[in-house]
């Protein structure tokens, strides 16, 4: 049978077991190579195990603290053969491809230059590696944290074609449960997405027993059950299930206390944790006694700790480079060899944990972040947010070249004293605010132009509003102007009138009236040189020459009855006076033609021009002026007009 | 063997086979320890024991076709064999049945070819058939003590002996490169009015070494047995059903996997063990449970008759 040829193989194959193992992992993850101490998870182990063989994707997510990373990286991992599947851990931290990228060459070192394409360098290794590979992206909340939403759907997108084009690749998300709606936005390329996934939950008090005594009794070390008994109790105590790292420290600190006292047999006692102190306050306890033994240093490692926080109070992954520049918005400036120095001492007390390959440190679980988050006071954890949208947005930067809008900008003023920010991070605000200025300069030239044409559309406007409105009051002045001009000339023509009518012998009164209104109809007329203007001198005219035929001036009445005509030629009153100058004056015939052109006309409405030369050979005859010709034009007229 | 060959196995032989094979190639198993010797054992069981499953089922086809008795060669202790299935039975059903069906003249889908990989001439074995003799010669030589009394340089040897045996095994069913291993997952029949119905097949490609299994659909002119293992040439109507004794499973075992008859507990209870990750069931533990123990009885008593009735009486 198969099985025989596992077991008659078993005892030689496999990685060599440590020489003296440590029961308990402290705030470490278990491993491949802890499956000896690993208890308590094997009904999720199988769990995963299946899921993890269903789908090319798959999901596990849980609270923090729940060992989701001990699940796959011990549970899933132990149970698969090192020579069926390469797993690759992902930090996303960084800009995902090229994480995978190093991870992948990290593993599977290629002697030539790899090539440039990711999914090309994924086949390769596949086929190099003859095995399915496997990328963890463990931590995957910092997918959310870091990257832009660019570079998450750039990433996404990646994935997707890996999966579609058939690599023999399975992809691993661990993630904290808090962030798994935010991969609801990638499912758009991963659809499958949330169909095969696993909740890890915290441990039950029978899953935190075993976790208790299985390593114990595979080591061979003593543990009273009455301290177990206690620890359950106290861990379940909320009815929340168990606080890994809580019961990880507690067994840690209780196990290497036993191994001080006796380093042959340890035992575990109950007496021993009863001089603990408070178990849920242990991390917190743990790490104030660690620090506080830095004396002097105690400060300056407690601001180390904190650029090792998220806004968010998880735990980061960062360059001594890029911690140096994050202790300058807490107020401390730690010159880099204290600093590399304090970090040593922090990887020592199993506080921090080095990530060797790239120079980078972390806290060793995220509970203690939550800790540390709590040091800070208000304005830090401002800061704090501030930065990490920064950095969020140089990513961003790098990958669009997208700078900072004026938004940003504005936010940032209050805490950019003290952010201290250094290299790419003030390059990208130093251009931001030299675009926002160019920005607003080309906003201003923008508004500038935009106000020159619209003030000098407006202007235009104005001017010609202007014009016309001058014009309307001009004309409408003019016209009032004229109304009382002509009212005036009315007046002197009527007084011319009267003095005629009146006082018949005072003809040059009249004549002077007349003369008044003829000087304010020429003005008005030279003035306005419209139609009423022109009709009114001409009309004034007319009425001059009536008063001059009164003042025997027959040739000046003829010249300005013939004015009078050529300025309004369809008003045929000024002929009248016309043909009466010639008439008075010896010109029978002129004066004739003209009687007999007109005798049919009428003068106005009232009246028919026989009917008015009829009348005024009658007023000239009470005023003593008679001509013998003026009975034959009378006949004419009668005879012309019917009349009898 | 040449190395275009070499992935041709890894890409294109059963899954059975390419799964354990392609474990070779990796860099845990390059040095001549006692893993590649382990996986070079490993690899040849798993040639013997598809061998010995086609053979079986080529033989159970032809059977019930034709009827009649099976040959005594097979029938002869056939129970016993079959219900504590080992290599060397494995072995044993793929030559006795082989010979048989070349004697009888029944080509079948694979048993022609796989006859002449395994023999030279009629009752003559084949290098192929010699040397897959010899690793299991090998492999019962081995036993717990021995191995871990070994020194590196023994494992070498052996190594050394074993894989060109293994190779020149593999040489000969390169045969197996034209034919196609699928998982019928689900069968839809379509009818519209006046017209015939079609069948349109949902199969699970179990080629190669990788075990994701990509599922392709397809219109065949015949109609497939449905959640059957099944071998059949592209260009041909003809197929061969290797259920029960090849299954594929997703909640039985650890993980989704074709696992391979492993033996007989009681008389309906089959006992399967995967050809790479999916671990070990008991067919009562599964959906399918009625309709193994029906082939599985099906196939005792068309092998071994005479045992049968023998029981019964």
């Amino acid at each position: 049978m198969r099985d025989d040829l596992d077991d008659l193989f078993g005892g030689l194959v496999g990685a060599p077991v440590a020489e003296r193992p440590q029961p308990f992992k402290f705030l470490d993850p278990y491993g491949p190579d802890d499956r000896a101490i690993f208890f308590g998870r094997e009904s999720e182990t199988a769990l995963l195990y299946a899921q993890f063989f269903k789908s090319r994707l798959t999901l596990v997510y849980g609270e923090s603290g729940t060992g989701k990373t001990s699940l796959i990286d011990c549970g899933l991992r132990a149970q698969i053969p090192p020579e069926d599947m390469l797993f690759i851990p992902v930090r996303t931290a960084f800009e995902p491809a090229t994480a995978v990228r190093q991870a992948l060459l990290k593993q599977a070192p290629l002697a030539e230059e790899p090539p440039e394409d990711l999914e090309v360098l994924l086949r390769e290794v596949i086929q190099r590696k003859h095995k399915t590979l496997v990328l963890v992206f463990d931590q995957f909340e910092e997918f959310f944290l870091f990257q832009p939403a660019s570079v998450r759907r750039d990433f996404a997108r990646q994935m997707a074609v890996w999966l579609e084009h058939g690599l023999d690749l399975r992809l691993l998300i661990g993630i904290r449960q808090e962030y798994l709606a935010q991969l609801t936005e990638l499912e758009e390329w991963l659809p499958d997405l949330y169909q095969n996934r696993l909740w890890v939950r915290r441990m039950s008090r029978e899953q935190a027993q075993a976790a208790i005594t299985g390593p114990c009794r595979a080591l061979d070390i003593a543990i009273e059950p009455e301290l177990v008994a206690e620890l359950l109790d106290t861990l379940t105590a909320g009815g929340q299930g168990v606080e890994l790292p809580i019961l990880q420290v507690v067994l840690d600190t209780l196990y290497r206390r036993a191994v001080a006292d006796d380093a042959e047999q340890p035992r575990l006692t109950h007496a021993g944790y009863q001089a603990l102190g408070q178990t849920q306050n242990i991390l917190a306890q743990f790490i104030e006694e660690r620090v506080s033994a830095y004396q002097d240093e105690a400060e300056p490692a407690r601001q180390v700790l904190k650029t090792l926080v998220t806004a968010e109070g998880t735990r980061r992954l960062s360059s001594p480079a890029e911690m140096e520049e994050r202790l300058l918005q807490f107020g401390a400036e730690i010159p880099n060899e204290r600093l590399l120095e304090l970090l040593r001492r922090l990887v020592d007390d199993r506080i921090v944990r080095e990530d060797a390959d790239h120079h980078r440190f972390e806290l060793r679980h995220d509970a203690l972040a939550a800790r540390i988050w709590q040091w800070m006071t208000g304005i830090e954890q401002e800061l704090l947010e501030v930065r990490q949208t920064l950095e969020h947005r140089l990513r961003e930067y790098r990958q669009r070249g997208r700078l900072l809008d004026a938004g940003m900008l504005d936010d940032l003023k209050p805490y950019e004293s003290r952010l201290h920010l250094r290299g790419e991070l003030a390059d990208l605000v130093a251009k931001s605010k030299q675009q926002a200025v160019r920005a607003r300069r080309r906003g201003r030239r923008r508004l500038i132009a935009g106000l020159v044409v619209g003030w000098a559309f407006a202007g235009f406007a104005f001017v010609q509003w202007d014009l016309a409105e001058q014009a309307r009051n001009q004309a409408e002045y003019q016209r009032n102007w004229a109304e009382q001009e002509i009212n005036r000339a009315k007046q002197e023509k009527t007084r011319a009138e009267q003095s005629l009518e009146h006082d018949a012998g005072n003809t040059p009164a009249a004549r002077d009236a007349i003369m008044e209104a003829l000087t304010i109809a020429r003005d008005s007329h030279a003035k306005h040189q419209d139609e009423p203007s022109r009709q009114f001198l001409a009309q004034t005219l007319g009425n001059l020459s009536f008063t001059l035929l009164f003042n025997r001036q027959f040739q000046e009445a003829i010249a300005t009855a013939e004015e009078a005509l050529a300025l309004n030629p369809s008003d045929i009153l000024p002929a009248t006076n016309q043909a009466h100058g010639y008439l008075l004056s010896g010109q029978f015939e002129k004066a004739e033609a003209i009687y007999r052109q007109h005798a049919r006309d009428k003068v106005n409405d009232q009246q028919t021009f026989a009917e008015a030369v009829l009348d005024d050979f009658a007023k000239l005859r009470e005023r003593g002026i008679d001509h013998p010709d003026m009975k034959k034009i009378e006949t004419l007229l009668r005879t012309s007009s019917g009349q009898p | 063997m040449k190395e275009r060959y070499i992935r041709e196995i890894i890409e294109g032989f059963p899954y059975p086979i390419a799964a354990v094979f392609v474990r070779l190639r990796t860099d845990e198993c390059l040095d001549p320890g006692s893993l590649r010797l382990k996986y070079i054992l490993a690899t040849a069981e798993a040639i013997a024991r598809f061998l010995g499953v086609v053979a079986l089922v080529e033989c159970r086809d032809y059977l019930e076709e034709q009827g009649g008795p099976p040959p005594p060669t097979l029938s002869v202790d056939f129970a016993a064999r079959f219900r504590r299935i080992t290599w060397g039975n494995w072995l044993h059903f793929a030559r006795e049945g082989f010979k048989w069906l070349q004697q009888v003249g029944q080509p079948g889908l694979l048993a022609a070819q796989l006859a002449d990989v395994y023999f030279d001439r009629p009752s003559k074995e084949s290098r192929a058939a010699q040397a897959l003799g010899e690793l299991l010669t090998l492999r019962n030589s081995l036993n717990h003590d021995k191995i871990k009394a070994m020194y590196p340089h023994e494992f070498r040897a052996l190594c050394e002996d074993a894989y060109p045996r293994l190779e020149s095994v593999l040489e000969l069913l390169e045969v197996l490169l034209d034919y196609e291993l699928t998982f019928v997952s689900q069968i839809e029949v379509l009818k519209r009015r006046k017209k015939d119905p079609s069948y349109w097949h949902r199969l699970k490609k179990i080629q190669g070494n990788s075990s994701d299994f990509l599922g392709d659909r397809r219109r065949l002119g015949i109609t497939l047995d449905s959640h059957a293992v099944i071998l059949r040439h592209p260009d041909h109507d003809h197929y061969l059903d290797l259920d029960p004794l090849l299954v594929y499973e997703d909640e039985a075992g650890k993980a989704p996997d074709i696992f391979f008859y492993n033996g007989l507990k009681g008389d309906a209870v089959v006992e399967y063990a995967a050809c790479k990750h999916g671990g070990q069931f008991d067919s009562d533990g599964c959906a399918r449970a009625g309709e193994i123990a029906e082939e599985v009885q099906h196939l005792v008593q068309l092998f071994s008759p005479a045992e049968e009735n023998r029981h019964a009486g």
